[in-house]
């Protein structure tokens, strides 16, 4: 373990590999610290939130990128004929609209 | 070899220099090399595609090797170093061959780029090659005066079918789609992009204005390179990199693929400084140092020697930029001893460039030299090192002298410690003779008479090597290619010398 990179946590810095293995880490260091009956240093618990916001934060922006992949690819499959259906409806919309 | 010959050491630190696309300046050395470590010559060539950072050589080296050898081997080392690479170099290789004129050669290395195009036409990858190369390959075809094999290529390269009569773009094919890219709602260009794979730049010339809508970013994102990515990083900064969750999503997982890239190193080096975000900025060192890991340096615990004596201020900044390009490649410590007759320790390890420049900043150059100073002051101090790198103008002058120190330094490390010396100018150089005339191995970077060169710099450090012929060994034990191994459809009696 290396207590240095929990120490100087720097979320930039690491990839989700990285963010997922120091929070075991960091885990594992707690658990010690318990186990020993030692009071825990602050910077743990402090590192554990930290590391747990930017992986939840890093899988959320996963999840928006890869639906927005998805819709893109969706639309780059549609037929001519489909494309020409939803043109059809969004100027129907318009002319409803229309004063 | 005889005395007035070149060293393996001395081609080696000639070579890895950055001539910034003039090629021509690896001749002198490189025909030196070639005439008197052919063999040494052609595996540094093979060494090269896979270590080197710069792309100028892995085009002028086997085009040199080419040029000189007469044993055929390594004539077909050097052909299959060329034919390996990608169609902008190999377009670059035959016009530098042109340049210098490859007497008795040429015949070949145009049957070789006619090999070349007729394989690449049968592979399944040609319309993404032809999508991203189509003017370099045209222009191939027309140095190497060979005409397409398939009908296809030459209706995507000129237009035309073979009977000359016009024809349109290949019907549902990535070329159509490129041209109605324009044409398309933002998402689903976004989706062709992902879908054919359009590579970056074109797709970037397609839309032209419609590139900055966030689902064709995204798919821009997506098609980068790693080296694309990191050098556009700033241009995505301007497009919302930072605020939209989507794009930050395919950001990060693009920089996961690109850490393990060996290639582009250094222009990650160059995007740190570019990009303004200090977040960013520390997204690139993370990724830097991941490409660093997978590339590898050397290894060790090492020291660098900064000549702060009179006038020497350009030293105090070379050594920075050595020390900061260091304390990347290397994953042990890094010291930095500035001296002029006395020695002063700065320790570097783990820090930037902009750290080591704060760090250092107070320092003003002034004084006589002894290079022996600061090495005295690590054996006073029973500090072993792995390597010596000295940055200077050479101008040993002052007792303890460099030469003097060091076989008593040897001696405590119990082994040789390899010295690399970054020569600048200043007084005369009385340093190499000393070093010379006490039979010390010492490879010396010249960088006078230039302004620094951040990536030479950068590219020097990787041949460092913490035992001194290692890295020659590295490079002996490299496999040389051989022509019948890249192109399957070599034609016979191409390497006939």
């Amino acid at each position: 373990m290396n207590i240095t990179a929990l120490k100087n946590f720097n979320a930039d810095r690491l990839d989700m590999e990285d963010l997922v293995g120091l929070l075991a880490d960091s885990k594992a260091l707690r658990t010690e610290y318990e186990a020993l009956q030692i009071e825990e240093p602050e910077y743990i618990d402090t590192t554990i939130k930290a590391i747990r916001r930017e992986i939840a934060s890093r899988n959320a922006d996963k999840i928006a990128a890869r639906k927005r992949e998805l819709t893109a690819r969706i639309d780059s499959l549609k037929t001519p004929a489909q494309k020409k259906t939803e043109l059809e409806k969004e100027l129907a919309a318009l002319e409803a609209l229309a004063v | 070899m005889a005395e007035t010959g070149i060293t393996r050491q001395r081609i080696l630190s000639e070579l890895s220099k950055s001539p910034h696309g003039s090629l021509k300046e690896y001749l002198p050395i490189g025909k030196q090399a070639v005439l008197q470590e052919g063999e040494f010559f052609q595996h540094l060539v093979a060494w090269d595609r896979t270590h080197g950072q710069i792309r100028d050589s892995k085009v002028a080296l086997p085009i040199v090797g080419l040029a000189f050898e007469k044993d055929e081997e390594l004539v077909d080392n050097a052909l299959a170093h060329i034919a390996l690479l990608g169609p902008r170099e190999l377009a670059r290789a035959y016009r530098f061959g042109l340049e210098i004129r490859l007497p008795g050669k040429m015949r070949q290395l145009r049957r070789l780029v006619e090999s070349y195009l007729h394989e690449k036409e049968q592979d399944k990858g040609w319309d993404h090659l032809a999508i991203q190369h189509r003017g370099t390959l045209k222009e191939l075809y027309s140095l190497a005066h060979a005409k397409p094999e398939k009908e296809r290529t030459n209706v995507v390269l000129y237009g035309r079918n073979f009977d000359k009569t016009k024809a349109p773009l290949p019907k549902g094919s990535v070329f159509e789609v490129v041209a109605n890219l324009k044409n398309m709602s933002p998402t689903e260009a976004a989706g062709s992009i992902m879908k054919y794979r359009i590579p970056f730049l074109i797709a970037m010339g397609a839309l032209g204005a419609k590139a900055k809508e966030p689902d064709l970013v995204q798919a821009l994102i997506q098609a980068m390179s790693p080296t694309e990515l990191t050098t556009n990083v700033k241009m995505l900064e301007k497009l919302g990199l930072k605020t939209n969750p989507a794009l930050r999503g395919a950001f990060d997982k693009a920089m996961e693929k690109a850490s393990t890239s060996k290639k582009n190193t250094l222009k990650t080096t160059r995007a740190v400084d570019a990009v303004q975000d200090e977040g960013l900025k520390e997204k690139l060192r993370g990724l830097q140092a991941k490409q660093i890991a997978a590339a590898g340096g050397p290894d060790g615990d090492w020291v660098i020697l900064i000549d702060k004596s009179g006038s020497m201020n350009h030293a105090i900044e070379t050594g920075c930029h050595v020390a900061g390009a260091m304390t990347q490649f290397i994953k042990g410590k890094v010291g930095l001893i500035f001296f002029d007759t006395s020695p002063m320790a700065v320790d570097v390890t783990g820090l930037s460039l902009d750290q080591i420049q704060k760090a250092t900043r107070s320092f003003r150059a002034n004084g006589g030299t002894s290079i022996g100073c600061g090495l005295n002051r690590m054996l006073v101090e029973k500090v072993a090192v792995d390597g010596i790198v000295i940055v200077s103008d050479g101008g040993d002058n002052t007792a303890p002298l460099f030469h003097d120190v060091y076989p008593k330094y040897a001696k405590f490390c119990d082994k040789d410690v390899p010295v690399y010396f970054y020569q600048l100018s200043g007084e005369t150089d009385k340093l190499t003779p000393y070093m010379q005339r006490a039979g010390l191995e010492m490879t010396t970077f010249d960088l006078r008479g230039s302004k620094i060169d951040y990536y030479s710099v950068v590219n020097t450090i990787q041949t460092l090597r913490s035992n001194q012929y290692s890295l020659v060994e590295e490079i002996l034990s490299t496999p040389l290619l051989t022509l019948s191994n890249v192109l399957k459809g070599a034609q016979k009696g191409l390497v006939t010398v």
